[in-house]
């Protein structure tokens, strides 16, 4: 009896709320240059492509190697890069930390250019899958932890990602502003949800599921502050209506950091040994 | 990490459009707007100025037992809604936040319910209400685009009433009458929304809270034939949690102490105020607790002087302010960061409404602000705020009234949504962030048939408003603790025609509004330092408001609203970066969303037995359950060649609704 309650609020949520898609005339505009490109202690590299318009096909495969790129740092470093048959251009340069980078690009008749700070390296804690519940939902999460400097001491800033295949199925950002107990600075990434018959899932599902057996790549970077905050107001572009900061000079996209990696591994997503964290 | 507590926000954020939905209030028959009579709009010296009869509403039928005087004010012209459903109120270009809402002199902030899907003001609890949307009178300062002043309701001092209604999803009850007859009177009043109590029926959902109330508290006091004392109280509250993970809060405190003196033809109007509005925003996840708490309170004292002296009516006075804000007070995991600003501000004024023959009145009126930062820094900022007025009427019918206003702001808000909501940050006039000026002229006309059957009005108006901020790209009330090192101050105008046509007598009443409308903004850094359209940029606004009574009781009405897409970001290019598509916005705020339109119909049946008054109300809203935009986003759809597509999300489809009240 108590439960006809329920039904006019069921009614009414039957009633309201809907997503549809619309569909917009856009606007063409020129073609910007986006540059994305990093030194780390493994070596520099970096992949130069072009905007294409909304109602155009983007798979990831229009690289140019149509640039020249140049690489300095502050203790006197100096290289230039090759393209190889990817299009992706390399130099044989490891990082070194404290050192200041400039990254300079010449295509289409422009030169850009973007300095990145390499930070120091920091011990990490714990690295591992865990499941937490939020909200009633299982969910899957990478956690890296590291140690963390007191952010009035000294800022520390983290870029985490997650890879499955070529493809990212998770990133994140962190500082030492958002400390745990134990004095380190959590990077989470949420890597897949529970759902029973996972199996049954189509490939739709591959987004928000990890299937027993997916292999994935987990690396963990301490960046520098300009990186921070280019990637921080990447993760805000949909919702601020705002585009990211801009990271190069003469208006080309994206960015470059010198980023000292404190954590690459390669694992077997298997559920069944997968247990809950005590935060 | 802070992936994680933008998931958690947005989880919040989505819960609570979802709460939206469950309480569903909306905006149909709250319609009826009947301000004062034809002559009497007609009689107004100054323009853009809308004094609504809280009477008139009363007779109209509601939603969910909801009167709610706010979203009335959205089918004026040059008024609207911030967003389908919502009590936001947006004027003549500006923003919600532009306005001033003033409830006996208190300033309210963020004035809704259930993220402003009801309006926190309990109708019950009011007795007049005007919006100031053009001219402002010069007691009045501190908002850039509007003044909504607001006065409760006095008990009555001879008969006690006891009332109350129940809707769907909230019910209000009502005391009021003389503790000593003609001497002293209160006026008690309480609302309370009961979604949480389907809750506690689900096992998933029970522990939840979903919930707001506001309460209304009145004392008269009748001390001599030339003094009349009043305290009021408002508080609203609203309360939103899930169970181990987040709450979401905020609420609106005020007291007003005042003390009406006359002697002779000079009226003394003293009050002290204070006010405070809280948001506070907290989430338990990971095994971190996360806080994000800001308020703003106002202490003012206050004195108005009246003076009729032959032709002229004439006003001077002064207030003194102490503000208090802080525009996030983060505690994570015991850490503790906090940015507190503080301010001084005083004014006077001085204005002189003259009727310098019968068919000729001005108003002209000086203010003078001071605020001063309390930050050390020794700034002060004086705003010089001249308003002028003036009205011919050319017979007896009809009228010309025109006028200039100036109105500068201190307490600045900042949004990365479209809407008000409990993220919200705001800012305190600095030495860095300046006060926002606007300067506003506006010229009108207005007939009236002899026999006050119907009346028109045409007024067209121009605004340019200095250092307006807003936040520079890819920053947001996340961001930094630090707000300065996050915005960026600007430019923004205004301009637009507003027509409307009003049938007053007989069993058909009703009215007709059309505004056109121009919104735009400029800030450095910001679409490349052009000039783009506000956010809130809507060019057509059509409001149909038809009632039809019976003397049977029964009342019929419908209400039909239109309005334009608004401006929205939509981006022109995208690239591949880091593995996952992103999209490059060539101009900001360059394209549209569709229309929004809903025909809102409604029927009453009241009854009176004895003292004892009993009135059923049924309404439907969106009848013919038109979804409209409430957001756009764009999303990666791999099924589709281009790999993204647009997504509009609505709230609100066809409700309809039932509530009964009762009074004796």
């Amino acid at each position: 009896m108590k439960k006809t309650f329920l039904i006019p609020v069921a009614l009414c949520l039957l009633l309201v709320s809907c997503e549809k898609e619309i569909h917009f005339d856009f606007k063409n505009v020129e073609p910007y240059t986006v540059i994305e490109a990093s030194v780390t202690q493994e070596g520099a590299r970096a992949r130069i492509s072009r905007t294409v318009n909304m109602t155009a096909a983007l798979d990831g495969s229009n690289y140019h190697t149509d640039a020249e790129i140049t690489l300095s740092g502050s203790d006197g470093t100096s290289a230039a890069f090759t393209a190889g048959e990817d299009g992706v251009f390399t130099a044989p340069v490891e990082g070194v930390s404290g050192v200041s980078y400039t990254l300079t690009v010449r295509t289409a008749g422009k030169v850009h250019t973007s300095t990145s700070t390499m930070p120091e390296i920091t011990q990490v804690t714990d690295a591992g899958f865990y499941i937490s519940n939020i909200l009633g939902v299982g969910m899957y999460t990478y956690d890296v932890e590291t140690m963390a400097a007191p952010a009035d001491v000294r800022e520390q800033f983290f870029f985490y990602r997650m890879f499955k295949g070529e493809k990212v199925q998770s990133w994140g950002i962190s500082d030492n502003r958002f400390i745990t107990e134990r004095g380190t600075v959590l990077m989470t990434m949420p890597c897949s949800l529970k759902i029973e018959g996972v199996d049954d899932l189509g490939e739709e599902a591959d987004d928000i599921v990890l299937r027993p057996g997916d292999e994935v790549t987990v690396e963990a970077y301490a960046i520098d502050k300009k990186t921070h905050a280019y990637l921080r107001s990447d993760q805000m572009t949909s919702r601020s209506r705002a585009n990211t900061l801009p990271d190069f000079t003469e208006g080309a996209l994206g960015y470059f950091s010198a980023r000292a990696l404190l954590h690459r591994e390669t694992v077997i997503f298997d559920p069944d040994n997968i247990h809950e964290k005590e935060y | 990490m802070k992936r994680i507590i933008l998931i958690a926000v947005c989880s919040c954020a989505a819960l609570l459009c979802a709460a939206q939905e469950i309480e569903r209030q909306d905006t149909l028959s709250e319609a009826v707007i009947s301000a004062a009579s034809p002559a009497a709009r007609l009689a107004e010296t100054l323009s853009g100025v809308e004094r609504i009869d809280i009477d008139e509403i009363a007779k109209v039928p509601v939603i969910f037992g909801e009167k709610d005087i706010i979203k009335s004010l959205q089918l004026l012209p040059g008024v609207k809604s911030e967003g389908e459903g919502l009590s936001g109120f947006e004027v003549r270009g500006g923003t919600s936040a532009q306005n001033l809402i003033l409830l006996d002199g208190a300033t309210v902030y963020n004035a809704g319910h259930a993220m402003g899907v009801f309006s926190a003001f309990n109708d019950d609890a009011l007795s007049e209400v005007t919006l100031y949307k053009g001219q402002i009178p010069s007691a009045f300062g501190g908002a850039s685009s509007s003044v909504l002043d607001i006065s409760t309701h006095q008990g009555d001092m001879y008969r006690w009433h006891f009332g109350g209604s129940i809707g769907l999803l909230s019910a209000r009850l009502g005391v009021e009458g003389p503790i000593v007859r003609d001497k002293l009177s209160i006026y008690l009043g309480a609302r309370r929304s009961y979604m949480d109590s389907f809750l506690i029926f689900s096992k998933k959902y029970k522990g939840n809270k979903l919930y707001f109330y506001d309460f209304n508290a009145r004392v008269d006091w009748k001390a001599t034939a030339k003094d009349n004392f009043s305290i009021t109280f408002f508080r609203s509250d609203d309360v939103t949690g899930i169970k181990d993970f987040m709450n979401v809060g905020w609420n609106n405190t005020s007291v007003t102490g005042r003390w009406l003196h006359r002697e002779k033809n000079v009226y003394f109007n003293s009050s002290v105020v204070w006010s405070s509005f809280e948001n506070k925003p907290e989430i338990d996840i990971l095994g971190m607790h996360l806080e994000a708490r800001g308020y703003i309170r106002h202490s003012t004292a206050r004195e108005n002087i009246t003076i009729l002296a032959g032709s002229h009516k004439i006003h001077v006075g002064g207030e003194i302010t102490h503000t208090r804000l802080n525009s996030a007070e983060w505690d994570i995991s015991g850490t503790h960061l906090m940015d507190l600003c503080k301010g001084g501000e005083g004014n006077v004024w001085a204005e002189d409404e003259w009727a310098i023959a019968p068919f000729a009145e001005i108003s002209v009126g000086f203010r003078l602000g001071m605020f001063m930062p309390l930050d050390g820094r020794h700034h002060i900022y004086f705003s010089p705020e001249p308003r002028v007025g003036a009205k011919f009427s050319i017979g007896q019918f009809q009228t010309i009234r025109g006028g200039y206003c100036r109105s500068s702001q201190n307490v600045h808000a900042l949004r990365n949504a479209n809407m008000a909501l409990p993220f919200d940050r705001f800012c305190l006039t600095s030495a860095f962030v300046k006060p926002e000026i606007s300067d506003q002229g506006s010229l009108g006309y207005a007939i009236m048939i002899p026999d006050g059957s119907w009346d028109f009005s045409l007024e067209g108006y121009y605004k340019g408003v200095q250092n307006v901020y807003d936040y520079l790209d890819g920053e947001t009330f996340i961001s930094d603790i630090d707000i300065e090192k996050l915005i960026k101050g600007g430019r923004g105008r205004a301009y637009g025609v507003e027509v409307a046509a009003r049938k007053n007598t007989g069993a058909f009443t009703g009215w007709a509004a059309y505004t056109l409308s121009f919104a735009e903004t400029r800030i450095e850094e910001i679409n490349g330092g052009r000039w783009y359209r506000s956010n809130n940029d809507q060019r057509h606004n059509i409001n149909l408001v038809a009632m039809y009574s019976l003397r049977s009781g029964w009342n019929f009405s419908a209400a039909f609203t239109y309005i334009s897409g608004r401006s929205l970001t939509v981006p022109s290019a995208k690239y591949m970066l880091d593995g996952n598509i992103r999209y490059y916005n060539s101009e900001r705020n360059g394209y549209r969303t569709p229309p929004t339109h809903h025909l809102d119909i409604g029927a009453s049946h009241t009854k009176h037995k004895g003292r004892m008054t009993r009135v059923w109300t049924f309404s439907i809203y969106n009848v013919y359950n038109n979804y409209n935009p409430f957001a756009v986003t764009f999303r990666d759809d791999e099924k589709n060649p281009s790999g993204s597509k647009a997504i509009q999300t609505s709230l609100f489809g066809i409700i309809p609704s039932v509530s009964f009240s009762l009074k004796f």
